[in-house]
């Protein structure tokens, strides 16, 4: 087992995971994040390769994708002990995740698209499209985050709109996700409010003569105990119930920063939020790191290993400057970019961008690396968004990529350390 | 093919056109406006939002500085809540020279605009991002004018006078008969559906597209589209309108409209009112300039860049000219006496602070030429809008709040956060308009307008647009997809920084947790024609 | 008066660098129990961009701002979202009058006097059923709120009459003691001492006044403006001369370190001065074992607690250099909370309307007090500690106490 202190900058997927696993062996870890990560905006599903140009795989290519990809970086096993770990975690902390990397699963869109991802919580997958069964899909009156007729008769399946109250009580306010998954998560709330939907079904069915067999809700089935809420929503609704990701905030994204914080913790991990992380590279090819704290002084950090999982563009692992350069924002490492802004983007917005890959080079030992393939420091790692080499959204790659790379950076780290 | 008959027929939905066909119907004739896309969908759309004091002009175009400091003074009155009663300060920045402002102050004093210099602190206490090393400040009665708000407040105006308003329709051709102009052929661009329009007088008031109608007589009118871009800063970092005190230049004026506050402009002949790329030196032009007003003015949010296309118009057409240079005053154009066939005449030049003058002098003729006298009174009579003061930003937070306190349910949810746009106003809107194209619902409501793009907007509209309209899914994804295609041109040439981060939250909205990228295809977003401008 | 004159500009437009995410949204311990809140992100950056200094606006929903912070804390990008809203209501308050509630509970100095002078009969008034009911209907202190009892001997009364151990320390420390160490609880402060005595400080306190957190977060920032300036001429002879500030009440330190520029606006070389020389005394005892390699050895205390580090100590960007120093105390076993506010946040839960409010919100953390039923709960700021114990029953000490109790004898 390795000793040592080991600094992790970033808390979103990849930070958390490689925080969990370097705690695991018995590392010092200190995870520290300007705030919380993507995975408060994302699906909440684990997708590891869902698209190859437009073509929905039914399994991930890996061997399809560009030679300097993070995937190709990874050791055989690097992807799948991840994705096992992870499902371990979650099972163990109430929020089962279903799927595999033998078949992709599809699951529906708000907007009647179906998506391919690897795994998904148990709340989403009665929503399956390999099931030719039709769906119902619930629209809640007044939520603003939702809108199921956008994806009537767009799948295969038919699709039937049931209107169902937003919650039991008046609100007086708009309801984010979470204000519904809270009221969901309290008990008495929760039996108002499925005592109510259940009402709304059965006058769907005297009205229409349908059953409903499966149900569509915007993801908002709990925060603290999902597996509790959805066995109840079932029951009151004599039906098979199903998350459909809506606008952030991300239900299903945040139980998992809440489930990976919690086995940080547990693990003896530090968390700290809100200091921004500032590191030098010295002539020794060392680096060290400082936090801002709030009085905008700077507080020396220990760490032998530093392991950047500060995320892409989105936040602030990578920073594109008005002069048109990229920087990373820690150590300043040199970034793959192109340096003409207008070949960043695509004319059509909804196209693949060319900057979605821009990051940083590493080697197989996922260590930063220049141009000319120069390893930068001795001493620090990176995984996740801020790789160069993947263009996440087209290809439906980013939670593979940051648990796969993140796993693979810490086994190096381990082995640095010991 | 279906005929249709007016009096008077008004072509360009834009400020020009709409002040013509409010000062034609004012005067009792039966009137008729024609725009191909929507309301202020040209170049008032692209304003930057200063309504002039004239202090401007007073060197460099004294005319042009009376004409400004009198419509200023009846704008107030007839349009006032669309506008907001800001104040204006010509200010000496150490770039300029400061003895200019002598200069300026004797001009407004003979041409009547009204200009008093105060002490600097009185300005620099009030807008503490200001270059503190500011030398001279000058106070004029500038204002800030929301283009959108005033051209939706003329169009209901002239609809409760009786005047008839067709968006989307495309004028085709002009129906001329013994040298005489007696009708115009239109295409409605929704339906492609064609016909005729009878009419007594057409208003040429399609400001930088004139040239194109006056061809359909016959006649060669050189208007040269002058390229101005603007850039829309997320914040107002002023809340005056601070101007430097020098001769009109590029990039000299930082206008707060609304939410935002707006730096221009450039100026460059374009060949097509069509086609006119923003230019990165342009945005880095502009953002320069900003740092002679604002110190650090380029790490501020610049959130949106357009362009937009005036009318100048060169009576000596052909030889070289800098655009700045063209005359910025008006000019009507008889076509009668220019290219022998009456019945049209064409409003060129001008700016949207004259709008209503320019409609006076417009109609004027008109009313020559028809041999009827008919006085104008669209400088007495208040537009009929739902605001009688000015408008002032914390309205629509005092709305909001006000309605939060009161209820104890939520009655209206904000559909688009940034701007503070309820489902009532986004209901209204598509009620009114029955438009399926959201661009439209953004020019009535700002819907899209603030920070996100439309990155969490865009699909709620969406979504309530497709319920009333009954729209197929496919249908409202594809007006989703140009609606994000639309907001992306502004975003393009600005991605560093906090836009590009806030690129990559609207990307995981669209393409990822909705996969709208794999709904429509993306080759296939035919943005409507008039969408296509830039 | 008008926005711009009393904010701090850096945080306004902080606003800038919202992208609207909602990641404040989902983590804010208010709007997870009210409909009244409308959250931080809708009346922090959203609203900012409609606050016009000009023309001011009803702008009410903003007060239900508890002031913890998380969403500063959660944010990615960098906007000062807690610190808009206080400078948003102060706006508010400014216009509509600062109610006579606020100002009470904004003062808790001259308060601190009258009622230690005159203890133990001062704290009769807030133990009685009647009195409190009335103070609800007549000023709106929430008759179940928890208060504290006033102290017969102040803190600096005993400070000067104690003899100290270490007279040639080699690190020089101006102790600021805040208002509820002097008046209310004495056995902090003495717990401070007793520990940077002996590990080797020389410790002086300065003439200090209140450090005006609770006029700023009820609002009224020139009062609030008026302590700043005076603290800050009380404590630079001190800087001047190379001592550093320490502060147990991790309020008050963050008042110094940060809100004084980032909230009040105050600008100039004095306050980053004291703001850069200011440390909480974990954060100081941390780096000054980490300075001097020093490995301290402490007494084993066989016991189970439970730490929540508050709201306004996160709020220090710092992590919990608490947690650091507990974890050298043999055979003592500490959990460490989870719960982001305890709810009171200061003086936010006195109040009438919103007690229940901060009730809802300290559910999360008393629910964790109860499944690890702990000997005691360390809590580093003295509201949260009155807090806890009123809901809990369980005692609350600040951590610097147990610290003191494991120096060896």
């Amino acid at each position: 087992m390795a000793d040592g202190k080991l600094l992790i900058v970033g808390a979103g997927l990849s930070g958390l995971f490689a925080g969990i696993l370097a705690a695991r062996a018995d590392l010092d870890v200190t995870i520290v994040a300007r705030g919380q990560g993507n995975l408060m905006l994302g699906t909440g599903t684990i997708d590891v390769h869902g698209y190859q140009g437009k073509a929905r795989l039914e399994v991930p290519a890996l061997g399809a994708l560009d030679d300097d990809h993070p995937y190709h970086k990874l050791s055989d096993y690097a992807l799948r002990e991840a994705i096992e770990l992870l499902r371990e975690i979650c099972r163990r902390r109430g929020n089962p995740m279903i799927g595999n990397l033998e078949k992709n699963l599809l699951l529906p869109t708000a907007l009647g698209t179906s998506r391919p991802t690897t795994l998904a919580p148990i709340s989403m997958v009665a929503g399956s499209l390999r099931d030719e069964s039709p769906l119902w899909i619930a629209r809640l009156n007044g939520f603003r985050d939702f809108f199921p007729q956008l994806m009537h008769n767009r799948l295969p399946q038919n699709i039937h709109i049931v209107d169902l109250a937003l919650t039991a009580k008046e609100f007086r306010r708009d309801a984010y996700t979470t204000d519904l998954a809270r009221m969901l998560d309290n008990f008495h709330k929760r039996e108002q409010i499925t005592n109510a939907w259940r009402k709304s079904i059965l006058d769907y069915r005297k009205k229409t003569g349908e059953a409903v067999t499966r149900l569509g809700l915007p993801a908002i089935l709990g925060l603290e105990n999902p597996r509790v809420v959805l066995a109840d929503v079932e029951d009151a609704l004599e039906c098979h119930v199903f998350e459909i990701p809506t606008l952030p905030p991300s239900v299903p994204g945040m139980r998992l920063y809440n489930l990976l914080r919690a086995e940080f913790l547990t693990l003896g991990g530090q968390l700290v939020l809100g200091p921004s992380v500032k590191g030098k590279i010295s002539k020794y090819q060392r680096g060290s790191a400082v936090m801002k704290t709030a009085n905008k002084t700077e507080k020396a950090i220990e760490a032998d290993a530093i392991l950047l999982a500060s995320g892409g563009f989105g936040h602030h692992g990578l920073v594109a400057n008005v002069d048109g350069s990229v920087t990373e924002s820690v150590f300043d490492l040199p970034v793959d970019y192109l340096t003409d802004r207008h070949a960043w983007t695509a004319e059509s917005y909804l196209d693949a961008h060319p900057y979605a890959k821009f990051g940083l080079r590493t080697n197989a030992q996922m260590q930063p690396i220049n141009q000319n393939n120069k390893l930068q420091a001795d001493n620090i790692w990176a995984c996740g968004s801020i790789l160069a080499g993947a263009d996440r959204l087209s290809e439906g790659s980013r939670e593979g990529i940051s648990l796969s790379t993140a796993f693979t950076a810490v086994e190096n780290i381990i082995q640095a350390l010991s | 093919m279906r005929k249709q008959f007016t009096e008077v027929l008004v072509i360009g939905g834009g400020a020009t056109g709409l002040s013509a066909a409010r000062d034609a119907v004012m005067r009792g004739f039966k009137t008729l406006l024609l725009e191909k896309g929507d309301l202020a969908h040209g170049t008032s759309g692209r304003y930057h939002g200063l309504l002039h004091s004239g202090g401007r002009y007073v060197v460099s175009d004294p005319h042009s500085a009376r004409d400004c400091i009198a419509e200023n003074r009846i704008l107030r009155k007839i349009i006032p809540s669309a506008i907001e009663n800001t104040d204006g300060w010509f200010v000496t920045t150490p770039e300029d020279d400061p003895a200019y402002a002598d200069t300026f102050l004797a001009a407004c004093k003979a041409q009547g605009v009204p200009a008093e210099e105060l002490n600097v602190d009185v300005l620099l206490n009030k807008e503490r991002l200001l270059n503190q090393r500011i030398s001279r400040t000058i106070r004029v009665p500038d204002a800030a004018c929301d283009s959108f708000d005033a051209t939706h407040i003329l169009a209901h105006d002239i609809k409760a006078r009786g005047a008839k308003v067709l968006l989307r329709h495309e004028v085709i051709g002009l129906e001329i008969r013994r040298q005489k102009v007696c009708g115009v052929n239109v295409r409605n661009l929704l339906t492609d559906e064609e016909f005729l329009i009878e009419t007594s007088m057409v208003l040429n008031c399609s400001g930088a597209w004139a040239g194109n109608i006056a061809a359909m007589a016959g006649g060669f009118l050189k208007v040269t589209p002058g390229k101005g871009t603007m850039i829309a800063m997320n914040t107002r970092l002023v809340n005056t309108v601070v101007n430097r005190c020098k001769l009109p230049h590029d990039g000299d004026i930082l206008v707060p409209v609304g939410t935002v506050s707006v730096i221009g402009t450039t100026d460059i002949p374009v060949e097509s009112p069509d086609q006119y790329p923003i230019e990165d030196w342009e945005v880095e032009f502009l953002l320069n300039e900003g740092e002679a007003l604002i110190p650090g003015f380029k790490k501020f949010r610049a959130l949106r860049a357009w362009a937009g296309v005036r009318p100048l118009y060169d009576p000596t057409a052909g030889g070289k000219t800098e655009s700045r240079d063209l005359t910025r005053s008006h000019a009507v154009i008889d076509h009668q006496a220019r290219d022998g066939v009456g019945g049209l005449l064409t409003m060129v030049g001008g700016k949207f602070t004259t709008m209503r003058l320019m409609a006076q002098d417009l109609v004027d003729e008109a009313c020559k030429q028809l041999r009827t006298k008919r006085p104008c009174t669209t400088a007495e009579t208040p537009a009929e809008a739902p605001g009688t003061k000015h408008y002032y930003l914390a309205q629509r937070l005092n709305r909001w709040e006000q309605s939060h306190a009161q209820h104890t349910a939520l009655t209206d949810p904000i559909i688009c956060e940034c701007e503070l746009v309820p489902e009532s106003k986004v209901r209204a809107g598509i009620e009114a308009s029955q438009s399926k194209i959201l661009n439209d619902l953004r020019r009535d409501t700002r819907l899209g307008m603030g920070p996100c793009q439309g990155g969490f907007c865009a699909y709620r509209a969406n979504g309530i647009a497709c319920g009333m309209l009954a729209q197929t899914p496919e249908d409202a994804h594809t007006t989703l997809a140009q609606f994000l295609q639309e907001r992306w041109k502004g975003q393009r040439n600005l991605l560093w920084d906090h836009n590009l981060r806030q690129l990559e939250l609207d990307q995981n909205i669209y393409r990822n947790l909705l996969g709208l990228d794999h709904t429509v295809d993306t080759a296939d977003i035919e943005l409507y024609p008039t969408e296509k401008t830039a | 008066m008008t926005v711009i004159d009393i904010s701090s500009l850096e945080t306004t437009l902080s606003s800038d660098q919202c992208i609207k995410c909602n990641i404040c949204t989902a983590s804010c311990p208010v709007a997870a129990v009210t409909d009244k809140f409308p959250g931080p992100k809708a009346v922090g950056p959203q609203m900012q961009r409609l606050r016009q200094p000009s023309a001011p606006s009803y702008d009410k929903s903003v007060d239900f701002c508890n002031g913890c912070g998380v969403c500063s804390l959660v944010c990615p990008h960098g906007v000062q979202i807690a610190e808009m809203n206080a400078v948003a209501r102060a706006v508010q308050m400014d216009r509509d009058g600062v109610p006579l509630r606020n100002k009470m509970l904004g003062r808790p100095e001259p308060l601190g006097k009258i009622g230690t002078l005159t203890a133990p009969f001062s704290n009769l008034p807030l133990a009685l059923p009647p009195l409190r009911w009335a103070m609800e209907k007549t000023i709106g202190i929430h008759r179940k709120a928890p208060f504290p009892s006033f102290t017969g001997k102040r803190f600096r009364k005993w400070f000067k009459s104690h003899a100290p151990e270490n007279l040639i320390g080699r690190r020089k420390v101006v102790y600021f003691h805040g208002c509820s160490t002097n008046y209310y609880e004495p056995r902090v402060g003495k717990a401070v001492v007793k520990v940077l005595e002996h590990f080797g400080c020389k410790v002086s306190i300065a003439e200090q006044n209140c450090c005006g957190l609770p006029m700023q977060s009820n609002g009224e920032f020139d009062a609030a403006r008026e302590l700043a300036k005076s603290n800050i001429a009380k404590l630079m002879p001190y800087i001047r001369e190379n001592y550093v500030i320490v502060g147990s009440s991790t309020s008050c330190t963050l008042a110094l370190k940060h809100d004084y520029q980032n909230i009040l606006g105050l600008q100039g070389r004095d306050v980053e001065m004291i703001a850069k020389n200011t440390f909480d005394i974990f954060e100081f005892l941390d780096d000054l074992f980490t300075e001097q390699t020093l490995n301290p050895q402490f007494r084993r205390i066989k016991d189970a607690v439970f730490y929540h580090p508050p709201c306004q100590q996160r709020s220090h960007f710092m992590g919990q250099p608490a947690t650091k120093i507990l974890r050298r105390i043999p055979g003592l076993s500490f959990e460490v909370s989870t719960a982001d506010c305890c709810g009171v946040a200061g003086t936010y839960g006195l109040k009438a309307e919103k007690y229940q409010i901060s009730r809802d919100i300290g559910e999360t953390l008393f629910a964790q007090i109860d499944r690890h039923s702990p000997s005691r709960v360390l809590c580093d700021s003295e509201t949260c500690r009155w807090w806890i114990e009123g809901h809990t029953d369980v005692e609350s000490i600040h951590p610097i106490e147990l610290i003191a109790d494991a120096l060896p004898r």
